[in-house]
């Protein structure tokens, strides 16, 4: 007797508990949520992260200076164009306190002050950019009123079309 | 594509190596794996057989199995699963793992080789895990 | 209870394929209910699935003998432990635990993505609930449903295999399933974006700790039973190449690889397709692992009893599994193609991707070997099998390779390195592994392969401790912490890279125990009471063990106990005894259990196995006459390093795992998306 109340409400309870959404016509969220990662978003933390770890790989001495200034030219490039198609859409997050990527990837989003640091360090390559005194050929980032490149040697004043794009958005 | 042209270098000399490993490997250490009936039948078609590793599997005879007095040494028969007629004895200098007896129906896996005389001298002797031996419904009525 | 569980058995199977058919109906036709459904599907699963479980535990520990299956694995006399334990002893009830591990699992990933990666979730859904539900279709329709019921019920039960009877059997195979079904997960994942379309690395951020999840299960499960082998088996050693221990490793070099893919993908974006492929084929190899266990197929000390239905529903299940992904994977491949390219051959791309290549060519060949009497048979009629000697031949070059990259791969950089900066990383580490190289053969080491892993180790650890030490200046330098503080933010703010250092730490130290295996002494003697074994160790100590008799205590649901008293010195000192043990259980009289007496040291272990006594029956009657023994004792050389090593693996995971302090969501969460859109705002 017990078996089969128990019976009858264990399946009642879950047939219920399934059927409930079609009945009511409750929906499950489908879309993203406003805060949730992006693929744009994905691949700006990607080119940070980038950033971080080149940076670390040349104080550790892993990389060349001249390998780190273009890698990490290239890199603030990749997130200043994911910056700016997160503006474009409309999505401009805080860049103080970085969005949570989606279910919370083994190591931590970079802090306040790193991320701080980090994004002021993309506004002075933009600006440089922006101002001609990066070096389109070693990716040193020179004083301002330079002529030529202490990097390299090389003539400034040609900004590649790339950056040139990528900084009018 | 170039970096595809890179990688499928990569690719090919690491299947190479491990194609050249398995080869040497294989050809190495490469055992018949036989029934009893079947290693009859080899050993007779060619002498010769006997001087080869081969693996063996079959049953452990009931009440066969005998061991030397204060000498790590065991014999016992084995009987092929089919044909119970098909048997032959069985010498083993080392420790018979706990799963092995001669008062069930133990199937075993050995290695080693079949000598001329007549005796199956092994080097590895395997006896099928009793759990895993499930008892039908006779058997567990009794 | 035991017959609403056995009816919750059969709820579930109609409410997964509902589940499953909801998800990607749901997830196609963009119906919000339809995928709350499934959603909710998924929970209900998980819940009958519990049913289920607590009605199996009880019949066990009610001794309802009258269900096949406890008849078959449990006796009264069986201690408490072993009868909740029933639940996995056997091929009916393991089914129902990987079942209920599966649905907890899908649960977890439902419930902790209930307001995130939406887009994911219906096919994530309909793909886990389709796997659960083959599950219980094997269950419920082919023959090994664990409620089957005898005409009536038996007096007793045939009680557990003593070889079962010892707490690794709570341990090893619960860990070994949660690694197998936890990488179902991430293959939802991957499937999802491929029926989605999207298909950019977000399916793999998500997943990224399953996937170490799964991996770290994995491995210690792995771990585990190499401990268990030794400590019970009586036979010495940790591992056998028996094709079940095979098909467990299988996938975890697949999901080593896939661990270090992702890797690639995430930094540079490229080898999507390759990691499509990757992740199907570790899913398929966790089923194969069962399905080796299951089906008999292949000889093992391991499979459950043959069965063939079972095999052929597998085999058909895994063919049907490979050929979905292939058409999806096929389907999507243009926009799979990525836009990078390798740059350097000398980069940390190059060193993943030839981990890859290694680690699946290992575990190639390791399946090569496993099944090569199957093949031989098929095709020539003969088969034709390899035994341990194939295995270590072709798997030690892979060893030292991969010991070789782990080596590598911190010092490189992405993209492109310098040599010259390659060159000045690697002088030091090198010189190190020459030295240890020289000192030990000037010791008089003069095993090859075993100075060449000796070496590799000291190359390999000099490298992480120096990246450490790197790190943590650099970062002291730049945050201006002190050291210790700064150590800790290092490993704190990239804990999957810097546990991931730790993980290989662990490794080489498992390697380095492999190498000494060739360095392993052992001895057999029969002595009588009073009589001394000698042997000594590679390292100069010498061990003297006295035997002093047989004694006969009998424990709990043992019939015949006979314990043999060894004591011990270690160079001429005393040191703890040893005792080693033939017991006969309940039921299992004809099958004498071993057990083994091990002291272990840093570097090595003193072994011993009660080989045989002459009279065991009067040696278990106490009988004076009967103390006369036959004895094999060894010493294991660095093979607490397998142990050791394993307790740095797991850190160095759990490090990796740890979840981060992200920032906190701003954003008010909502349950459910409200109520059916009207018409006229859908597009």
């Amino acid at each position: 007797m017990g078996l089969i109340v128990g019976v009858i409400l264990v399946s009642a309870g879950v047939i219920l508990f399934v059927m409930m959404p079609v009945l009511r016509g409750d929906w499950a969220v489908m879309g993203r949520s406003d805060d949730e990662v992006t693929e744009v978003d994905a691949r700006k933390q990607t080119a940070l992260r980038g950033l971080r770890d080149a940076e670390y790989d040349f104080r550790s001495g892993k990389l060349d200076q001249a390998d780190y200034e273009l890698l990490k030219s290239d890199l603030a490039r990749q997130a200043l164009e994911a910056m700016e198609e997160e503006s474009a859409a409309g999505h401009l997050i805080d860049e103080g306190a970085p969005p949570e990527a989606a279910a919370k990837p083994a190591e931590s989003t970079t802090s306040e002050a790193e991320g701080d640091r980090l994004e002021a360090e993309i506004a002075r390559v933009r600006k440089g950019m922006a101002e001609g005194r990066t070096c389109s050929a070693c990716g040193h980032l020179n004083v301002k009123k330079s002529l030529f490149c202490t990097g390299c040697g090389g003539r400034l004043g040609e900004v590649p079309t790339e950056a040139r794009d990528a900084v009018s958005g | 594509m170039k970096e595809n042209g890179k990688f499928f270098v990569g690719l090919g000399g690491v299947a190479l190596v491990v194609t050249y490993l398995i080869w040497t490997g294989v050809s190495e250490s490469m055992l018949y794996y036989l029934t009893p009936v079947e290693l009859m039948a080899r050993v007779e078609q060619d002498p010769t057989f006997h001087q080869v590793g081969v693996k063996v599997s079959g049953r452990v005879e009931r009440g066969s199995w005998s061991r030397a007095e204060d000498e790590l040494l065991h014999h016992f028969t084995v009987i092929d699963l089919l044909d119970e007629s098909v048997r032959f004895p069985v010498e083993y200098r080392d420790i018979l793992p706990d799963t092995f007896n001669d008062t069930e129906n133990v199937d075993v896996v050995i290695e080693g080789r079949f000598r001329e005389d007549g005796v199956f001298e092994a080097t590895v002797v395997l006896a099928k895990c009793g759990s895993r031996y499930e008892a039908t419904a006779e058997e567990l009525l009794g | 209870m035991i017959l609403l569980g056995e009816l919750a058995l059969w709820i579930a199977l109609p409410v997964g394929i509902w589940g499953a058919v909801a998800g990607f109906v749901g997830g196609r036709k963009e119906r919000g209910d339809l995928v709350l459904s499934g959603e909710h599907c998924v929970y209900a699963v998980f819940f009958l699935l519990v049913l289920t479980s607590a009605g199996i535990i009880t019949a066990f520990v009610t001794d309802n003998f009258e269900y096949w299956y406890v008849a078959n694995y449990s006796n009264r006399e069986l201690p408490l432990f072993y009868k909740v334990a029933g639940l996995w002893a056997g091929q009916r009830g393991s089914l129902v635990f990987w079942v209920l591990l599966l649905s907890f699992f899908s649960a977890a990933a439902v419930f902790t993505n209930r307001t995130k990666n939406r887009e994911f979730m219906p096919y994530v859904v309909g793909v886990l609930l389709t796997i659960s539900s083959f599950f219980l279709v094997v269950l419920l329709f082919a023959d090994v449903n664990p409620f089957e019921r005898l005409p009536f019920a038996p007096a007793d039960g045939r009680g557990l295999n003593p070889q079962l009877q010892n707490y690794w059997m709570t341990i090893h195979p619960p860990t070994l399933y949660l690694g197998f079904t936890a990488f179902t997960i991430p293959f939802a994942f991957a499937m999802s974006a491929l029926l989605s379309g999207k298909l950019d690395t977000r399916w793999i951020l998500i997943t990224r700790r399953w996937i170490l999840l799964s991996w770290f299960f994995l491995a210690n499960g792995i771990i585990f039973g190499m401990r268990w082998a030794y400590e019970m088996l009586g036979w010495g050693g940790f591992w056998f190449w028996d094709p079940v221990e095979n098909a467990s490793l299988l996938p975890w070099l697949a999901a080593t690889a896939f661990l270090h893919s992702i890797q690639i993908q995430e930094n540079r974006g490229m080898l999507k397709v390759w990691n499509m492929g990757l992740v199907t084929l570790t899913f398929l190899l966790t089923i194969f692992a069962t399905f080796l266990t299951r089906s008999g197929l292949i000889e093992s000390v391991h499979t459950f009893a043959e069965n063939t239905k079972i095999a052929f529903i597998f085999l058909a299940f895994m063919g049907v599994m490979a050929g979905c992904s292939a058409l999806l994977i096929a389907w999507r491949y243009p926009q799979l193609k990525s836009e990078n390219q390798i740059q350097s051959f000398l980069s940390r791309e190059s060193a993943f991707l030839f981990n890859n290549l290694i680690l699946l060519g290992a575990a190639f060949s390791i399946l090569w070997g496993t099944l090569f009497p199957l093949i031989t048979e098929g095709l020539t009629g003969t088969a034709i099998a390899v035994g341990p000697p194939f295995f270590n031949r072709v798997n030690l070059p892979i060893g030292l390779a991969l010991m070789a990259l782990m080596g590598i791969g911190p010092v490189i950089a992405w993209r492109r390195a310098s040599r010259r900066n390659l060159v000045k990383n690697f002088r030091m580490p090198v010189i190190v592994g020459l030295m240890v190289v020289a000192a030990l053969f000037l010791r008089g080491v003069h095993h090859g392969m075993a100075l060449l892993t000796f070496g590799l180790s000291a190359f390999v650890m000099t490298i992480i401790i120096v990246e450490f030490v790197k790190g943590t200046k650099a970062r002291a330098r730049i945050e201006g912490e002190g050291h210790l503080l700064a150590l800790y933010h290092l490993v704190s703010r990239n804990r999957r890279r810097w546990g991931g250092y730790i993980v290989h730490v662990g490794v080489v130290m498992i390697f380095t125990a492999f190498a000494g295996v060739a360095f392993n002494r052992e001895l057999i003697q029969t002595v009588d009471p009073g009589d001394t074994i000698t042997i000594g160790s590679p390292f100069g100590h010498e061990y003297t063990l006295t035997y002093q008799g047989l004694s006969s205590p009998r424990g709990k649901n043992m019939v015949r106990q006979a314990v043999a008293l060894m004591t011990v010195e270690r160079n001429g000192r005393p040191i703890e005894s040893l005792t080693a043990e033939k017991v006969l259980y309940v039921k299992w009289e004809s099958s004498p259990l071993t057990i083994v007496g091990i002291n272990s040291y840093i570097l090595e272990d003193l072994y011993l196995i009660l080989e045989n006594v002459n009279d065991l029956g009067g040696a278990f009657e106490n009988e004076a006459g009967a103390q006369r023994a036959t004895f094999k004792v060894q010493v294991n050389v660095l093979v607490g390093w397998i142990w050791y090593g394993g307790f740095v693996v797991t850190l160095g995971g759990i490090i990796a795992m740890w979840p981060s302090r992200g920032s906190t969501r701003t954003a008010p969460r909502t349950k459910t998306g409200g109520k059916r859109p009207a018409l006229a705002a859908r597009s």
